[in-house]
């Protein structure tokens, strides 16, 4: 087990570079994400951290050991990879065994070893057979086993989950943050959804265009977004985002949409325009006129079971908010929305830096 | 209707291809008296006398097994030095990788009688003329870019995911190559042996200029037949029907394989 | 060290072979068509292009240019108009196509020799099957005209295989759901083929006919056997004409020269070729 730190990594391949001076220190035994949009650098990340493609600039620590020129092998990480990278001539119990057998370690280790790994993963049953004759789930366990048995330092998996289906995703991740808890190893994940960043790690980092926007615990990303990209790509749906003005002397108001909100932060600073972000989640759309309630038109309705999405105008501002599936809202009707003060949250208008 | 004019259509094919090897095969079991005989039908006293001749006095087993000494030998060098270089070119990095790639291809389209007399003269300065060495060493390299073009698009297809797996689990890329590429590509691998084989046992003119009486292969050995009157029509018959034998065993066992290299390239490229 | 390992260490010994016995051979070639090159007289005396002047007032070279190209541009067309013909014959489901395709491949899967030999019995003009079939007496192989000619038939058989594989496959490729598509639209099967099938094959069509344009291009096997040249030179090739002064009369200046023109002509055919491709198909 190790603690990995990234110091001033640089990397590019031909053209402009992928990942601009990042700093990153992942904790011994920490569950640690790296999300973002497609394209944002977060494999070469791992593909780094692994061994498989060399830093342009910056170096690499495992522990107080800089790990820059050492070889896959000897780093002693194990990747999941997103489309298992089973070998396909190999049964399952010669793809566990592969890793140990490489290493040359005497069979009667090795059976020992896989058996166990196997019974862990609940794949005695399919030890004889290839894995084209597995089930995605049940391939998704070899390459998890096949990373297991050789007790790594680091577990590094990208993307392990986003070729299964929808059930057994959700399936999976408890299954993963089991797996973490009892084996300890520090693990460096990588994924695309955000739902499954939240819901899975100790701590996150969010990767946009080769630089870092925010790494914080699930909690603090949520609900305190660092900066506008941060506040837009985590939480389904989308925080609408409004514009707004600061004046000098109001430290504690912002004028929009010809309404004065009142705010907990402290935007003395941010005199001038400012982005207000408010979550689907936050917003409460009613049939039932309230006193502070603003007035607004449905465009939208959309059922999700317990409750609705409502898609709706306000002052010619599209935006989104919550309601009760009781209440009776179509198209065209006017309504009304609340919000809690606190949920407001105020970036910067050009740098969409957050503001507290 | 459609479907009988569809079996005569069929049937005319099938004919077109096939009659000469029939009639190869008839002529070859006619007595010499009834050779040039009209009408030239079917024999009714069949014989086996062209295919003792052609065995026994005009040693054919020989140039048969010059033939498949050369064709085999080439195949298993080209395959080692194809793989290896496809491998390569395939999955680590190369530098030029594709203008190499292309050098290598354009050697398939240089007309053999180009290089005739050039090859010529370095084989006599090495003194290997009328040696299957000789044959073996030019059909390799004749063969090269058809192996690595096959094997190349193979090992592509093969996910770098795969790759990246094994160098995670220790291999060396050495270890890589014959333990995970050589056994995935094996489909990949028949077929290139089997299409660089064809491409040898057929050769021609390497064969003829580089060759002049031990070392014959068989494409030779038939074109240079001559009796001692007349042309021995029986027994280049029966040698044909000899030689074609073991290459229609062949396209008929991996005819999908050979379709399969055949096609492979030219319709992705 | 990461990646260390370097791809170059695999692509060398290939590469070096490839280089040694092929490139080497081709400026070679072109260092002895500039001499007067006689192995038996152990001459060899540099004298410039002297051999390609003397190349372009020899009839013989014009004649075998002349036979080269004749032979080229109707065993390729005719090849390719064939092949289309069964390609389109066999992309339908039918019992036995398995077998019919290995019967398909067979000419193309022996010896050319021994191909020239099957057809060498058959053109027989005294006892052969075919005059007999035909009921007429043609001297196939004698007479000038007919020699060609039954060269080229030769050479038809022997490798329409090739274009109807690759044809086929090319068919494969295209997606049913196009042609059903264009049938309801309403297109007639003329129709579908002109619209459909033609432009999407257009990529396939272009490489086989490189290939085959090439190939039959330095055309030697068939012809060496079946008529060596003659009658009268009526069917020497560019390749043939080379072989003869190269091995025959060991002039190996001038005999290279000729290869250096095979050389050229071919270049000149897969940049054409090459060119149509790329313009063809925009990707």
């Amino acid at each position: 087990m190790a603690e990995i730190r990234l110091i001033g990594i640089q990397k590019k391949f031909d053209g402009p570079l992928v990942i601009d001076d990042l700093d990153l220190v992942i904790g011994d035994g920490e569950f640690f994400t790296i999300v973002g949009p497609s394209g944002c650098g977060k494999s070469t990340i791992l593909n780094m951290i692994a061994g498989l493609d060399p830093v342009t600039r910056g170096s690499i620590f495992f522990d107080d050991c800089m790990v820059n020129d050492i070889s896959p092998k000897e780093r002693d990480v194990a990747m999941v990879f997103q489309n298992y990278a089973l070998y396909p001539h190999m049964t399952v119990y010669e793809n566990i065994a592969f890793p140990l057998r490489i290493k040359k370690m005497p069979k009667t280790a090795i059976d020992a070893e896989v058996r166990q790994v196997a019974a862990l993963l609940d794949l005695n049953d399919f030890l004889r057979r290839r894995p084209r004759e597995l089930s995605g789930g049940q391939r998704q366990r070899v390459a998890l086993g096949r990373a297991m048995v050789r007790k790594p330092r680091v577990f590094l998996m990208d993307e392990p989950l986003s070729n299964l289906d929808a059930q057994l995703r959700i399936a999976m991740r408890s299954e993963l943050k089991k797996l973490h808890e009892k084996l300890k190893i520090t693990t460096v994940y990588v994924t695309h959804d955000q739902s499954e960043a939240l819901g899975i790690s100790d701590r996150i980092a969010v990767l946009h265009r080769g630089r870092i926007q925010q790494c914080d615990t699930p909690h603090d990303v949520y609900n305190r977004p660092a900066n506008t990209f941060v506040a837009g790509f985590i939480g389904s749906p989308q925080m609408n985002f409004i514009h707004g003005s600061v004046s000098v002397d109001r430290r504690h108001e912002i004028q929009c949409n010809e309404i004065a909100l009142t705010t907990v932060q402290d935007l003395s600073r941010a005199a001038g325009n400012v982005t207000i972000g408010l979550r689907p989640d936050d917003i409460t759309v009613s049939s039932v006129e309230m006193r502070s309630g603003m007035q607004v038109e449905i465009t939208v309705v959309e059922p999700a079971g317990a409750f609705c999405w409502v898609d709706f105008k306000w002052g010619g501002i599209e935006m989104r908010g919550k309601a009760d599936s009781e209440i009776e809202l179509r198209k065209g009707v006017t309504a009304y929305i609340t919000f809690p003060v606190e949920k407001i949250h105020v970036f910067d208008l050009e740098s969409g830096a957050r503001i507290e | 209707m459609k479907r009988t004019l569809f079996y005569m259509l069929l049937f005319a094919v099938i004919f077109f291809c096939a009659a000469p090897f029939i009639w190869q095969i008839i002529t070859s079991l006619k007595p010499s008296g009834e050779l040039t005989s009209l009408p030239p039908l079917v024999s009714m006293n069949p014989t086996a006398e062209h295919f003792r001749s052609v065995i026994y006095r005009h040693q054919l087993v020989r140039f048969i097994l010059n033939s498949l000494i050369v064709a085999a030998s080439t195949t298993g060098l080209s395959l080692l030095l194809g793989s290896l270089c496809s491998f390569g070119l395939a999955k680590l990095k190369v530098p030029f990788s594709s203008p190499i790639l292309a050098i290598m291809l354009s050697v398939s389209i240089f007309p053999p009688i180009a290089t005739v007399s050039p090859l010529f003269i370095f084989i006599r300065a090495l003194g290997l003329r009328d040696t299957l060495l000789a044959l073996v060493i030019t059909h390799t390299v004749f063969s090269l870019p058809l192996s690595v073009w096959i094997l190349t698009n193979f090992f592509k297809t093969i996910p770098d995911d795969i790759y990246h797996a094994a160098r995670i689990d220790g291999c060396r890329s050495f270890h890589i190559f014959y333990r995970i590429m050589i056994p995935l590509s094996l489909p990949a691998i028949v077929t290139t042996a089997i299409l660089v084989f064809i491409f040898s046992w057929n050769e021609f003119l390497f064969a003829l200029t580089f060759t002049s009486t031990s070392s014959r292969t068989v494409p030779v050995a038939i074109t240079l037949f001559a009796g001692t009157h007349e042309i021995p029509l029986g027994e280049i018959a029966a040698a044909s029907v000899i030689v074609t034998a073991p290459i229609i065993i062949l396209v008929l066992l991996f005819q999908r394989k050979i379709v399969a290299g055949l096609t492979s390239g030219a319709i992705k490229g | 060290m990461i990646n260390k390992d370097r791809g170059i260490r695999y692509v060398a010994p290939a590469l070096a072979v490839l280089l040694l016995i092929t490139a080497y051979p081709v400026f070679y070639v072109l260092y002895l068509s500039l001499h007067r090159e006689l192995l038996i007289f152990k001459i060899s005396k540099f004298i410039g292009p002297d051999n390609f002047f003397f190349l372009f007032q020899d009839d013989r070279f014009w004649n075998a240019l002349k036979n080269t190209v004749y032979f080229s541009t109707l065993s390729v067309s005719v090849e390719l108009a064939l092949g289309l013909c069964i390609a389109l014959l066999l992309n339908r489901s039918f019992r036995l196509k398995g077998v019919t395709r290995a019967v398909v491949l067979l000419p193309w899967a022996i010896p050319t020799v021994v191909s020239a030999r099957m057809w060498e019995l058959i053109f027989n003009s005294d006892f052969g099957v075919l005059n007999y079939l035909l009921g007429a007496h043609i001297n196939w192989l004698g007479s000038p005209s007919w020699a060609i000619h039954a060269a080229i038939l030769v050479d038809i058989w022997k490798t329409t295989p090739f274009v109807v594989i690759l044809l086929t496959a090319g068919l494969q490729i295209i997606p049913g759901e196009l042609y059903r598509a264009a049938r309801t639209d309403g297109a007639g099967a003329w129709k579908v083929f002109r619209t459909i099938t033609l432009p999407l094959l257009l990529p396939v069509i272009l490489v086989v006919l490189l290939f085959r344009t090439l190939d039959a291009f330095r055309v030697f096997d068939v012809i060496y056997v079946l008529t060596g040249g003659g009658p009268a030179n009526a069917t020497e090739t560019l390749s043939l004409y080379a072989y003869k002064i190269l091995f025959q009369t060991l002039q190996f200046g001038y005999g290279s020269a000729i290869s250096v023109m095979v050389f050229v002509c071919t270049g000149c055919i897969s940049v054409f070729y090459i060119k149509l491709m790329t313009g063809s198909t925009p990707r």
